[in-house]
């Protein structure tokens, strides 16, 4: 039965109903701009009505709660493209800076000069003119300067993919470096959540867990497991945990055979070839692209040389002492690059001459001559071998730059899947907002007739007034 | 269907890339170049650069040719003027041998071969740029020496008996020099040590008994030397024509590494303006789209 103290507390809670909504629409205006925020709805619920007796009674008020409009695989979808595109976007430029090392500019003489390829045709140049003319000094000089330029070459490339790397360890303490702060505040987060919304979504405790774990994504990939209680559990790619309910397991860096590695897990061990985030990317970079660079580069040096030290021991110099090496260069390829020096203490060692011929013969200095033109490295000649080489490094990193941007696309796409539900709109909250204001004006208008209506009710059969 | 209200932040990743993409336009432009680091055209550079090699190999050959022709210019021209001298040594002593002359001219005829074999010996030792041209491979030591002290005079050589050579980009050998021993003092026909001979033969006024043998050797001698002049005339116009087909690719070969690094400037600069209206617009978009929303228009 509907009485008049009735309809004063439904007035009053379709007020107290109509703030709350308010609220959330103000709520949802100011956090607009907030990371990972994710906009709230309000929920008017009617209250529960029995029936008793053939009467309807019960609780007639009206409430509000704020709901989240959430969906956990657009949210999921969004943190693993932020990982994939965290991992391209480094490895692409660590690949960029590597690729400096190879920059092909113009001269006046060649449309496509590079640092070592410039290095190799004034080698080979030198001793052309050297076959032409095996015993004058200047001529000789030249030769030994063209080397020198060579082993330069070969030294300076290698120092600059050794210094990449250098930093790219560096880059990889910085960032694991972060990722315990993020990981601890995720395990103070869950244990919030667990202990006030175990059961349903958890409203903006869940938004800065989520924020969170899409921070650390960006730095790690890292699997996502819903555990009880409304917590989450990481793992990073390789199977190591780094959040599991309330605790966080903290990650360090150490030193592996000169590279960083993360150590992380419960025992802490380490984890090679993690995946996912700019660590994943500069992993990459690291210990795949850049020792595969590194790699040709030694075969080139360590071929080349030992191919010319070979001649050179064949023949004679003019004052008719036998030849010796010319470079000197490590045991074996690996290395090569960067350690290759000329080993000639004068342009007097160079052997022009085959060992039957006098101080001018040029047999052995056409043989040199001939290196050039030999496949002396990977069954082709030098040059070929360095511009297949060339050709590589522009395809690796044409590739990258092409992954780079399918995963960026990607990670705006899956942005705006989650946007498209998550996001306040502002057009939206302006409505609700003007729904809301309406509503409470038409309550405080109830409000006041039953006012009246009470005033009436009070003063039935009598002549006087109460107002 | 609900859309996403923060589309227009999406927008300015297109402006970055538009922006990115109007740098890389402007630096071609700029270069003249197209493929300035391998990504660029991967295939295009690694192209350019195997022909760079063979371009500087052809650049090589034809420089070096050029140095080679000279020296052996010089010795083709001393054997020419040897040629001149022996012919008139020859015609000497077929006077001498004539029976013409007397003893005091075939004395005289003595003395005249006497310069001329000098003259020979002279041409032998022959140097380009302070390199015997005739020692063979021992180029650095003056390869004859003639002593008159001993009637007939001795004649000693002392560079060796092997060539240079040098190798045609096509991989041919060719011998750019004749050692002295093939030329002057060839065994069974030796220029020099016939002159000496017939020097002897004639000193005494009345001409030996093997005073004609010696002409036969002589003319013999000529002979020889004419062929090893020609064979070296031959190695000569063989560098020189492939030094000329050097030169000649090594500029096509420039001119294809040229085409396939190099900006296309008409298409660069076409593109550069669609991107710079391209990117006009999409400013006048991201400018106007999100600048009203609804709370603008309420309670006006």
């Amino acid at each position: 039965m509907a009485t008049m103290m009735g309809l004063m507390y439904l007035s009053e809670s379709a007020l107290n109903a109509d703030q709350e909504a308010i609220n959330i629409t103000s709520n949802n205006v100011a956090n607009q701009n907030t990371p990972g925020y994710t906009r709230e709805v309000a929920n008017f619920q009617d209250g529960d009505t029995v029936s008793l007796n053939g009467y309807q009674t019960g609780d007639e008020t009206v409430s509000v709660s704020a709901q989240s409009q959430r969906d956990s695989v657009l949210e999921q979808m969004l943190q693993q493209q932020t990982s994939s595109s965290g991992q391209t976007s480094s490895r692409l430029a660590a690949l960029q800076s590597v690729e400096n090392l190879f920059g092909i500019s113009s001269t006046s003489s060649n449309a496509s000069s590079t640092t070592i390829g410039s290095a190799l045709s004034g080698f080979f140049s030198s001793l052309t003119s050297l076959s032409a003319n095996p015993t004058d000094s200047a001529t000789r000089e030249d030769v030994v300067s063209a080397a020198q330029t060579l082993v330069s070459a070969f030294n300076s490339t290698a120092q600059g993919l050794n210094s990449e790397t250098t930093e790219l360890n560096s880059q990889i303490t910085t960032a694991a470096s972060q990722i315990n702060g993020l990981t601890s505040s995720i395990a103070q987060l869950n244990e919030q959540i667990s202990q006030y919304s175990p059961n349903q979504d958890a409203g903006t405790l869940e938004d800065q867990r989520q924020e969170d774990i899409d921070q650390l994504s960006a730095i790690i990939g890292v699997n996502q497991l819903t555990s009880n209680g409304n917590g989450v559990m990481l793992t990073t790619s390789t199977g190591a945990v780094l959040v599991s309910g309330t605790t966080s397991y903290n990650v360090s860096t150490t030193p592996v055979d000169g590279n960083t590695q993360l150590v992380a897990g419960d025992p802490p061990t380490v984890q090679a070839d993690v995946t996912g985030g700019s660590i994943g990317g500069m992993m990459q970079a690291r210990d795949q692209d850049i020792p595969t660079m590194m790699s040709s580069l030694d075969q080139l040096a360590y071929s080349l040389g030992t191919a010319v030290n070979t001649q050179n021991e064949a023949g004679d110099t003019p004052s008719g002492t036998a030849g010796t090496a010319f470079f000197s260069l490590p045991s074996s390829a690996s290395g090569s690059a960067g350690a290759i020096s000329l080993s000639l203490s004068s342009a007097d060692d160079i052997a022009t001459a085959a060992t039957t011929e006098g101080s001018s013969g040029t047999t052995n200095a056409l043989a040199l001559e001939n290196i050039g033109t030999s496949a002396v490295v990977g069954g082709q000649t030098a040059t070929n071998y360095f511009a297949d080489f060339i050709g590589q490094v522009g395809d690796t990193v044409s590739s990258a730059t092409t992954a780079n941007t399918t995963a960026t696309t990607s990670l705006t796409q899956a942005q705006t899947a989650r946007d498209s539900l998550s996001a306040v709109s502002l057009d939206e909250e302006a409505q609700n907002l003007t729904q809301y204001q309406r509503s409470y004006e038409a309550a405080a208008k109830v409000f006041s007739i039953v006012n009246e209506l009470l005033a009436d009710t009070i003063n039935l059969g009598t002549e006087t007034t109460v107002s | 269907m609900r859309v996403d209200p923060l589309y227009s932040l999406g927008l300015s990743g297109s402006l970055d890339s538009l922006t990115q993409n109007e740098n890389t336009l402007t630096e071609q432009l700029s270069s003249g170049l197209a493929v300035s680091s391998p990504s660029d055209n991967p295939l295009a550079a690694s192209g350019a650069i195997a022909l760079s090699g063979q371009i500087s190999q052809d650049d090589a050959y034809t420089q070096a040719a050029s140095g080679i022709e000279s020296q052996m210019n010089v010795a083709n021209a001393a054997l020419s003027s040897a040629v001149t001298q022996i012919t008139k040594a020859i015609s000497l002593a077929v006077e001498g041998l004539g029976g013409t002359l007397d003893s005091s001219d075939i004395t005289s005829t003595s003395q005249q071969l006497a310069s001329i074999r000098d003259e020979i010996v002279s041409l032998a030792n022959t140097s380009y740029a302070g390199s015997y041209v005739f020692a063979g491979t021992a180029s650095n030591t003056q390869p004859f020496s003639v002593d008159t002290s001993t009637s007939p005079a001795t004649t000693t050589y002392s560079g060796d008996n092997n060539s240079q050579y040098t190798e045609t980009p096509g991989g041919q050998k060719i011998a750019t020099s004749v050692p002295g021993s093939a030329i002057f003092t060839a065994s069974g026909a030796s220029i020099i040590d016939t002159l000496n001979n017939l020097v002897a033969d004639f000193a005494s006024g009345t001409p030996s008994s093997s005073a004609s043998a010696d002409l036969a050797t002589l003319k013999d001698g000529l002979t020889n030397l004419s062929t090893q002049q020609s064979t070296l005339g031959n190695s000569l116009s063989v560098i020189e024509s492939t030094s000329t087909y050097a030169s000649t690719n090594e500029a096509a070969l420039t001119a294809a590494q040229t085409s396939m690094v190099s900006t296309d400037t008409s298409k660069v600069a076409t593109e550069l303006s669609s991107n710079e209206t391209q990117q006009q617009a999409l400013l006048d978009v991201i400018s106007s789209a999100g600048k009203y929303n609804l709370f603008s228009y309420m309670n006006q």
